[in-house]
């Protein structure tokens, strides 16, 4: 007789790849991507664009990412540069002053006495601003510290040919001229959450984000959503993108425009800025409520597919306390079905890792070449055994039986007991050894000693960890900083 | 069967019913935005006929036309065909990877 208690607790255990599964989806969707035609209503279109870049203290980058724009190919009287100074304290006045001598009347220079007042206020008092001159007929908002390649703009603006296209978002790019190991697992990172996974979601018609370093919005789209970005959450680019969406407009990712940005380069830089990104998540999970598996009211954003995609992102650690409350449950009271769905687990985990890895690569061949090693070891070394026990466990244990019950490796042996419950548990255990790590970056005594761990912990839990503390931070209230990203200028110099 | 056939997802109803050759309906052509499907006709001058197909994208059906003052400068069609050539080859790529996997898990059947 089938057991329902052991059916569930399989189920739970396989959800530990539910992450990896839907990326897969999206992969597949990623190469089907043509199939939706993306080109197909483009025209050669070069609107006036307002380029808002909002600064806060950005003088070390601000220069050089005006420089760039003003550098693209795209006709010099359609673009103007709006800097919304947000009250900057460095340099920031100065580098300006220089930009708007050297550009003439193409920079201007808006400065807020009183600023830190977050990213979303300081768009809306660009906007403010740009409204007053009736000149523009799309807005682009990027970072102050983005390089632009030449035909960023254009490459996007082509889609506003089809009157239903809202909003266009580039391919951000990871660009550290000398990257260190955290710059290159997040830009492995971005070609799974950007170029891949919003292929994808192009496909669907339906995308979760405009990405805050590049968006270009049609004018009346901007208009119909009242003119304004939304204050009040961390997500302020996602909540945008819904909006735009649900006002009736499309939005579109062009992964041939590119733009690189400088990230973080240490794990307790990147745990400010993706525990914000990861309460912004959980802010516009419960914003948009209303929305998921809601086809007919929402259209493409209500569908199963994109709830799909989003939920395996705002659920993934439910996901990994599910699996290793099913592997926990299995192993003490039915242990040859725990080893079973342990090792369908790592198999299913191994199968879609390799997929979605190598697709990755060979989808931006340029940044894989900068970051296969980081690929691989993407979900640590601890998982990559794991991984290689699911695929090839059967075969090791029956080819190596012996061997491995002489060096106490398999049989009966206490040891093996206790080695096996630390694999049940070390889906969840890695998101406590993530935080653990960003613990030790913060503490700064032993530099040496934080590259190894991540590689041994892996990035992936990390990204879990983040998602945890994102939780925490909205259950608990706490208070919506923008903690800025210190950025230097290191992103590297274009040639093209 | 047709308007049926369009409602499917990401495309594909369109090309089912293009490929059972099921009749379209007749449109008026109206002035709209460009077409990248490459003939002749979308990339000729200014003077060159509309052409008109019926597109099925998602929720919405909306009509393919090129507008006659729609002209795209050389530099604009490569820079179009080059993107389109690398949105197609993903498919190709990916599906060399699946057939490297596949040939990895057939080992590891055969060698269990």
């Amino acid at each position: 007789m089938i057991n329902i208690v052991n059916i569930v607790l399989v189920a739970m255990v396989l959800s530990g790849a539910t992450v990896l599964v839907v990326g897969c989806y999206q992969f597949f969707l990623a190469g089907l991507h043509i199939w939706r035609r993306p080109y197909i209503r483009v025209s050669e279109l070069y609107p006036r664009v307002a380029v808002i870049i909002p600064a806060w203290n950005e003088g070390a980058v601000l220069g050089r990412t005006i420089d760039y724009v003003m550098k693209m190919h795209y006709p010099e009287e359609q673009v103007r540069v709006y800097v919304v100074d947000d009250g900057s304290t460095d340099q920031t006045r100065e580098v300006l002053a220089e930009s708007t001598e050297r550009y003439g009347g193409r920079v201007i220079h808006l400065r807020r006495e009183q600023g830190g007042g977050g990213k979303a206020d300081a768009i809306n008092y660009g906007l403010d601003k740009i409204r007053e001159d009736d000149w523009y007929e799309a807005i682009l908002i990027i970072d102050a510290d983005v390089l632009l390649t030449r035909t960023a703009l254009r490459r996007m603006s082509r889609h506003l040919g089809d009157l239903q296209i809202g909003g266009v978002t580039a391919y951000i790019k990871e660009g550290t001229a000398h990257p260190n190991y955290v710059n290159r697992f997040v830009a492995f990172e971005y070609i799974t959450a950007q170029a891949a996974a919003r292929r994808a979601q192009n496909m669907l018609a339906a995308q979760a984000c405009l990405a805050g370093g590049a968006q270009l919005i049609r004018r009346d789209a901007l208009e119909k959503i009242g003119g304004y970005i939304q204050t009040g959450t961390l997500a302020e680019d996602t909540v945008t993108t819904f909006r735009i969406q649900l006002a009736g407009f499309d939005v579109r990712f062009e992964g041939n425009s590119i733009v690189l940005a400088e990230e973080p380069n240490s794990i307790a830089a990147l745990w400010k800025q993706r525990v914000r990104w990861a309460r912004g998540n959980v802010q516009v999970s419960r914003l948009y409520r209303g929305v998921w598996l809601r086809r007919l009211k929402a259209g493409p954003l209500g569908g199963p597919s994109f709830a799909a995609i989003w939920g395996s992102v705002v659920f993934m650690p439910v996901f990994m306390l599910m699996a290793t409350t099913g592997l926990l449950t299995l192993f003490f009271t039915d242990r040859a079905l725990s080893i079973s769905a342990f090792t369908a687990l790592w198999a299913l985990t191994g199968g879609t890792f390799l997929f979605v890895t190598l697709s990755s690569l060979f989808m931006d061949t340029e940044t894989g070449k900068r970051c296969w090693r980081e690929a691989f070891f993407f979900p640590g070394a601890i998982n990559l055994t794991l991984i290689l026990f699911g695929l090839f466990g059967p075969i090791i244990t029956t080819v190596f039986a012996q061997q491995l019950i002489d060096i106490g490796l398999a049989g009966g042996e206490p040891a093996v007991k206790y080695m096996l419950l630390f694999a049940d548990c070390w889906l969840t255990l890695s998101i406590l050894a993530a935080w653990l790590l960003k613990r030790l970056d913060e503490w700064g005594r032993v530099p040496w000693l934080v590259r190894p761990l991540l590689y041994l912990v892996g990035y992936g839990p990390l990204l879990c960890a983040f998602t945890v503390a994102g939780y925490v931070a909205e259950l608990r209230g706490s208070d919506q900083v923008w903690e800025k990203t210190e950025k230097v200028g290191a992103v590297k110099e274009l040639t093209t | 069967m047709r308007s049926g056939l369009l409602r499917l997802p990401g495309g594909f109803g369109y090309r089912i019913a293009r490929a059972l050759k099921v009749e379209k309906p007749v449109l008026r052509p109206i002035a709209g935005a460009a077409s990248d499907n490459g003939s002749a006709s979308d990339n000729g001058p200014a003077s060159a006929p509309l052409t008109v197909e019926l597109e099925g994208e998602g929720r919405s059906k909306r009509l393919r036309v090129r507008a006659a003052g729609d002209i795209w400068s050389q530099d604009f069609r490569d820079e179009l065909a080059k993107d389109r050539r690398f949105e197609a080859s993903l498919v190709w790529r990916e599906l060399a990877i699946l057939a490297f996997i596949a040939v990895i898990l057939a080992a590891r059947t055969i060698a269990g």
